[in-house]
């Protein structure tokens, strides 16, 4: 497979990109992409979304970025949606990519044999699982004349690997990883990324390091958390845009940062 | 008289649920499993059709040599709002110390709308009603089981019915493929946190059911001719022959906990 010039203009989206990881994506694919691009990024927090396109324009002014602030699970997601995949004269654009990067830990202080509310377990897979399914067709329909598309699904060990306390965690990534294998196979066309940034120095990670029931699990953790150890959002990142540009991945593969 | 193969899994004092029970391979397991179950078991069976699940039962009472108690249940796992009764009526009249086993089987499931591809997946609705039934239903439900039956005095079993469509993608099945795989990991993750509780998930194969009806009429060729070539061969199960060999594994009871394993013994964990 021939390596893929990145350097177009493309229609983009990021999920969850008010800080963390999505934040970082959104920053290197910013610097990416090419005149004329576009980045779309969502999530709850406005000021979050505003500090990441502050930093996007600082870095790469060639490129338009546009907010769009709310909940992609919620119950104006239809709309919300729409807004997000609303491409401006699709003509203009060589690539259009999306990023599912949103996501949550859910509740790691429970164990499997404690989830009992229904409604956590709903809205958790939601949020991680059905409002992907949702926001992805939306993506997809708004891009169908641009014909070179890029999907990735931020994904984790948990997909592959359980982890104890982080059932609900597991679960949805082992879900979503495999909703995108289908597409890759649905749509040849299409280069279908499922992306293992590692654990990162993240607000994900520090909440996994205080809430974990398991204390192995928790444990480690804290570890990563107190030693530093954790990788910089932006060092995954890299990678991830490196993957995406040598272009040589399977589609609908799971890659993690330390492949 | 007495069962042959009686084991610690089953035997005497069992209590047994099994969702889905109106139908195809529900069916199956309670007569299979009706038959293994010792004196003063219980049986279980829940399904959205009372009707089937009359049926059902009345096939367990006729193969059944003991004298076995089943109790219906019917409700809808796509309904969130109704598992606090559904749930109460299935764990109803169980006392500690009633029983020494308790097996449950998550066997009820759906598999989605097959026209749509990955991409067509829109409405939230029917993706939240999907993951309801196939997903959220499996984990609260199993969260109940635990309440019942909190310590480890009594022989604890769960077993989820899987499919190959855990770990292999199929065209027009991104919701059923993807609620296997959430249900393999989220078992997996169950088995790493309660050493005490056997954990299975099972894979029965290509069946002659109803379920095999909708996905062969998917739309996708491949799926067609790979079922129609696998009918060629013989190589469509009935679902009493996969509801014995489950019963077998379980009968054995020599997998690890938290493996996934299938009628054909083509892949483990």
């Amino acid at each position: 497979m021939a390596a893929a010039d990145m350097k177009v203009a493309t229609f983009c989206v990021v999920t969850g990109a008010s800080k963390g990881l999505g934040q970082a994506v959104a920053i290197n694919l910013a610097e990416t992409v090419g005149d004329g691009s576009l980045i779309v990024i969502t999530a709850r927090g406005e000021d979050g979304l505003n500090e990441t396109k502050k930093k996007i324009e600082s870095v790469a002014p060639h490129v338009t970025v546009k907010i769009v602030a709310g909940d992609i699970a919620g119950p104006y997601s239809d709309e919300l949606h729409k807004r997000i995949c609303d491409v401006p004269s699709p003509g203009s654009f060589k690539h259009a990519m999306i990023i599912h990067n949103a996501g949550s830990l859910g509740d790691v202080s429970k164990l499997t044999s404690e989830l009992s509310d229904p409604k956590v377990i709903t809205d958790y897979y939601q949020l991680n699982v059905s409002s992907v399914l949702c926001l992805n067709s939306q993506f997809f329909s708004a891009t169908e004349s641009i014909v070179r598309r890029t999907v990735v699904n931020i994904t984790s060990l948990c997909a592959l690997q359980p982890f104890k306390s982080w059932g609900l965690y597991c679960g949805g990534k082992a879900a979503r990883d495999m909703i995108f294998k289908v597409l890759a196979q649905e749509q040849p066309a299409v280069r279908v990324l499922s992306y293992a940034p590692g654990p990162l120095q993240t607000e994900m990670v520090e909440e996994a390091a205080k809430k974990t029931a398991d204390p192995d699990i928790r444990a480690f953790f804290v570890g990563l958390s107190k030693n530093r150890t954790a990788l910089d959002p932006d060092v995954s990142t890299k990678k991830m845009v490196k993957l995406l540009q040598d272009n040589k991945f399977e589609s609908g593969s799971h890659i993690d940062f330390y492949d | 008289m007495a069962s042959t193969g009686l084991s610690a899994m089953f035997g005497p004092a069992t209590f047994c649920a099994v969702t889905g029970g109106s139908r195809g391979l529900g069916r199956s397991i309670a007569v299979q499993l009706a038959g293994r179950l010792g004196e003063g078991s219980r049986l279980v069976l829940t399904g959205r059709s009372l009707q089937g699940l009359q049926e059902t039962k009345r096939q367990v009472e006729e193969g059944c040599p003991n004298q076995l108690e089943v109790k219906l249940v019917t409700g809808d796992m796509e309904d969130t709002t109704a598992y606090p009764a559904l749930f109460f009526d299935i764990f109803a009249d169980t006392q500690p110390g009633d029983f020494k086993n308790a097996l449950m089987i998550h066997n009820a499931g759906t598999v989605g709308d097959v026209s749509k591809r990955a991409a067509e997946h829109s409405d939230p609705q029917i993706l939240n009603k999907y993951y309801a039934t196939n997903l959220t239903s499996v984990i609260a439900l199993t969260a109940k089981f635990m309440e019942v039956f909190p310590c480890s005095d009594v022989r604890r079993t769960v077993v989820n019915i899987s499919s190959g469509a855990a770990i292999e993608p199929l065209a027009h099945h991104a919701l059923y493929c993807s609620g296997k795989a959430a249900r393999n990991m989220f078992f997996k993750v169950m088995a790493e946190e309660e050493p005490d509780v056997r954990v299975l998930s099972y894979s029965p194969g290509p069946l002659d059911t109803d379920m095999l009806q909708t996905v062969r009429s998917c739309g996708d060729k491949k799926i067609e001719d790979r079922f129609n070539a696998m009918e060629s061969k013989g190589l469509i199960l009935s679902p009493d022959h996969s509801a014995k060999h489950m019963c077998t594994l379980l009968d054995e009871d020599k997998f690890k906990s938290g493996a996934f394993l299938d009628v054909f013994d083509r892949f483990s964990l």
